[in-house]
């Protein structure tokens, strides 16, 4: 299809536009027709290659879906036959079951009916119980009937028994009132029999008391017979007393001439050792005698001697007082030679120091000799030197004058004129030079001869200084001859020591020190100037009361749970509550109370029982003792001990003896030992026995009462 | 305690030099007590001071405790008799004396209540307490762990004169044998003059 070139012509000729389109249109549409075939053709050709493309793309599926398919039914025909394996199994299984299940059936039948025989053997024995159970019943009711019959039985018996029991019980107070009383009676008893003892004994004293007195009684009617026997005698009593009064007399007179004789023995004796004394001192005297004859020989050759010598003293005491002055002369010395010891010291120091003075004068002095030439020697230098200008001056001057000649006339007199004042400017300069340096020359002599002077002045000291010292030494050595050195060196030898032990307290003083303010650095304090202070309720010491008291209460807690753990272990876990252990402890508190009285009681009356036996054994041994040794033997106060013997005439007559400290015993004196004192003398001062004693008296008081009898 | 100073913050009286010691011991005691654990942690509370950052007690018991002691510190300053102040650390169960933080107090006795001011200012001051109580935290370094339980204890020397008070009691120093001492620093009011050191107990094997 072509689009007209010319869009205006289309406008402008329509008809002709028209007809040539209508002749275009056929050509146009025949070619079309012819191409529209063409291509329908092509396109034709093209479908038929696809539907043949598509047609073996199908054949190929096909193929392939047809291989598939076999695969599948392969597949299939293996599902098929396991799953008729299967259900062949199945069915084998299922026949099984089924003949299993009629088994069971056939089972289940059987326990059915076998179930059945159970029920109704079980329902025969239900019956077979119940009628038991009837029949217990009613022997039950049966037993309850004959129980409560024997209940009441037992109760009224009971009853009875209680009223025993009452009865008993007050029998039992009336025999425990009978017995305490009994009891009582029975101390009562006790104590009358002791009584009765102490009766016995007192009888038995008595009896023997009168046995005594019927023996007195007896003695006195054979003293009666005596006494009129003697009463005739009695008449002769006051001649024999008069005697008797004249032989005391004489005895009396006797005595005191005994006496008497005694002492001038005593005095013969005191004066014969005066004697042998004075003798002895008239021996002495004539041994002092002689001697003092020699001394006095002696001090007359010495006063001889001494008169010959104005210097020597004339007396002894003169002597002593030489002595004491030449003492007191050399202790004057001594301090003398202290003091010049002192004065050398000190002499010797200042020696010294000259000494170090003359070193460096003499070192001043070759210095300034040395300084002195030196000047000398520019001295000399600079007059060579002044010399030679002086020289040169008068050189110059010629030439100046020759100058001057030659040149009268010429220009030259004013350059001339100038250079003249220049030299002699120049000369005046060196003449001040030269005086400056006369001047400096001068000083310096003067200062050398200043010097010479200065170590002259020193160098007269110094001799000086050593004539002093040279002096003084030959002073002290005349002073101290010998025993100067010895004291130096021991002088010598103290100072050191003391300079050592002060440097020994020095470092004892600083280690102490340090210690000091370690010490205080530690906290120490010197107590009489501090003290040391804390508030008292401060957390340590409150921590501290705490614990107290917690440790308190811990430890009463601690005694506490002993005692339950003691009452639970008693009791075995029965009635644990904490009330009933508090009220088993009290319980036990006041068991232990009552058992604590009950054991006091039992020893009380043990005690008591003892006191009785003990009584009476002592008792009983009194009167053994009495029986054998025929003394009664009372202990009135410690350490003392009274006998009276079985056959004492009276009770007064008793033996009292008392024990030392070191357990002997000693007899006291009384009337009645005094009358026993050949007995006394024999066997106590000479044998040393008691025993032998004590016999010898029984037997002496037997020997009386036989004899009386 | 804080805050009653001076009027005049560059010069200092005795009275004042007093409150200002007595008020380091306060807070020193505090920042001691925590430190070393004596209290636990929990009961003290932050608060700056000196400008440092001090912990105090807020247990009741102690504080009343500290604030009586220091009244009573504060009334022997101003007479002059305090020569030291001893906190003594020692074992609950056995009583024995582990540290003892010592504070040896110089005074100036030419110093009276009626005597000129001294030329001192608050912050030099405060410059010398914040440099002790930093040298008391960091000694924690070297001093040894405390194992037990421990209490406080102080003791306050003073002349032999003085009458005890009532709710005072005097006691013992409270030494403790083979100790070592550290000396710390010190500082001064001018008027009074405190000298830190610490000794403790040296432990088995160290």
């Amino acid at each position: 299809m072509e689009s007209p070139e010319d869009n205006t012509m289309v406008v402008r000729m329509m008809g002709d536009f028209d007809r040539f389109i209508a002749k275009d249109i056929e050509k146009r549409k025949r070619e079309q027709h012819s191409r529209e075939r063409e291509g329908d053709l092509l396109t034709a050709h093209g479908r038929i290659a696809k539907v043949e493309m598509e047609m073996e793309m199908m054949k190929a599926n096909n193929r392939k879906a047809r291989l598939e398919a076999d695969e599948d039914v392969q597949k299939i025909k293996k599902k098929l036959q396991m799953k008729t394996d299967a259900v062949s199994e199945l069915q084998c299984q299922l026949e099984f079951i089924l003949k299993h299940e009629n088994q069971l059936k056939r089972d289940l039948e059987e326990e059915k009916s076998s179930k059945a025989g159970m029920r109704n053997q079980f329902n025969d024995q239900i019956q077979d119980l119940r009628e038991k159970k009837l029949k217990v019943d009613t022997a039950l009711q049966e037993h309850q009937f004959s129980s409560r019959d024997t209940i009441s039985k037992l109760s009224n018996d009971l009853t009875r028994k209680d009223a025993e029991m009452k009865l008993l019980q007050t029998d039992l107070e009336e025999a425990t009132t009978q017995m305490r009383y009994q009891m009582k009676r029975g101390i009562g008893a006790s104590s009358q029999r002791r009584a009765i003892e102490e009766y016995k004994a007192q009888l038995v004293n008595a009896q023997h008391k009168i046995q005594v007195l019927e023996q007195q009684i007896e003695a006195q009617k054979d003293s009666a017979v005596v006494a009129r026997a003697v009463q005739s005698d009695v008449q002769k009593v006051g001649k024999l007393e008069l005697e008797n009064t004249k032989l005391r007399q004489e005895n009396a007179y006797y005595r005191e001439t005994c006496e008497n004789n005694s002492l001038l023995k005593e005095k013969m004796s005191g004066l014969e050792a005066k004697l042998l004394r004075a003798e002895e001192r008239s021996t002495q005297l004539a041994e002092l005698q002689v001697e003092n004859e020699d001394l006095r020989a002696r001090l007359h050759r010495w006063e001889s001697i001494s008169g010959d010598q104005p210097s020597r003293p004339k007396s002894p005491s003169e002597m002593v007082q030489k002595i004491c002055d030449l003492q007191r002369g050399q202790v004057s010395l001594l301090e003398q030679q202290g003091q010049y010891m002192a004065s050398a010291h000190s002499h010797e120091e200042a020696y010294k120091a000259t000494k170090g003075d003359l070193k460096s004068m003499k070192q001043l002095l070759v210095k300034e000799k040395e300084q002195n030439k030196q000047q000398n020697d520019l001295v000399k230098r600079l007059q060579r030197r002044l010399l030679m200008l002086t020289k040169e001056r008068d050189g110059m001057r010629q030439i100046l004058n020759s100058y001057d000649a030659e040149v009268t006339h010429s220009g030259f007199e004013l350059q001339a004129n100038t250079r003249l004042k220049q030299a002699e400017e120049n000369v005046q300069m060196c003449h001040r030079q030269i005086e400056q340096l006369d001047a400096a020359l001068a000083k310096s002599k003067e200062e050398a001869g200043h010097y010479r002077l200065q170590v002259k002045q020193l160098e007269l000291e110094l001799v000086h200084l050593k004539d002093e010292l040279t002096m003084t030494k030959e002073s002290l050595s005349k002073i101290v001859p010998g025993g100067t050195s010895e004291s130096d060196e021991e002088l010598k030898k103290r100072v050191e020591e003391l300079e050592e032990e002060c440097k020994k307290l020095a470092e004892r003083n600083e280690s102490l020190e340090l210690h000091l303010e370690r010490s205080a650095l530690k906290g120490d304090y010197d107590p009489t100037k501090t003290k040391i202070i804390t508030f008292s309720m401060n957390p340590a010491a409150m921590a501290k009361k705490q614990r107290g008291e917690e440790l308190e209460r811990l430890r009463a807690e601690c005694e506490t749970l002993r005692q339950r753990v003691r009452v639970l272990e008693e009791s075995s876990g029965e009635g644990a509550s904490s009330e009933t252990v508090a009220n088993r402890i009290g319980e036990e508190q006041t068991r232990a109370v009552q058992d604590v009285r009950k054991e006091l009681g039992l020893s009380e009356l043990r005690n008591q029982r003892l006191k009785e036996v003990f009584a009476q054994k002592i008792q009983e041994f009194r009167q053994a003792c009495y029986r054998l040794t025929g003394y009664q033997i009372n202990n009135p106060t410690t350490n003392q001990y009274k006998l009276l013997s079985m056959y004492a005439e009276s009770p007064n007559d008793i033996l009292h003896f008392q024990m030392t400290p070191a357990g002997e015993m000693d007899l006291l004196a009384n009337e009645f030992s005094s009358s026993l004192s050949h007995m006394v003398e024999e066997f106590l001062l000479h044998g040393h026995s008691i025993p032998a004693f004590l016999s010898s008296v029984t037997l002496d008081l037997f020997s009386r009462q036989t004899v009386m009898r | 305690m804080a805050g009653t100073q001076q009027t005049t913050k560059n010069t200092i009286t005795l009275r004042g030099s007093s409150e200002t010691v007595a008020e380091f011991f306060y807070y020193g005691i505090n920042n001691l007590l925590y430190q070393r654990g004596i209290y636990p942690a929990e009961t003290f509370t932050r608060c700056d001071m000196y400008k440092l950052p001090l912990l105090t007690t807020t247990d009741e018991e102690l504080k009343t405790y500290l604030t009586s002691v220091m009244e009573q510190l504060k009334e022997w300053l101003n007479q002059q008799i305090v020569q030291k102040v001893v906190v003594t650390i020692s074992t609950e169960g056995t009583n024995e004396v582990l540290e003892r933080w010592q504070f040896d107090i110089e005074c100036d006795k030419s110093m009276t209540h009626d005597s000129k001011p001294r030329e001192k200012s608050q912050s030099e001051i405060h410059k010398g307490i914040q440099a002790v109580i930093k040298q008391i935290t960091a000694s924690v370094t070297f001093l040894p762990l405390l194992e037990t339980a421990c209490k406080f204890n102080l003791l306050i020397y003073t002349d032999k004169d003085l009458n005890t008070p009532e709710k005072w009691e005097e006691s013992g120093p409270s030494l403790i044998e083979h100790s070592e001492e550290v000396r710390l620093r010190s500082f001064t009011t001018s008027i009074h003059k405190v000298d830190a050191m610490v000794s403790y107990k040296l432990m088995d094997g160290i």
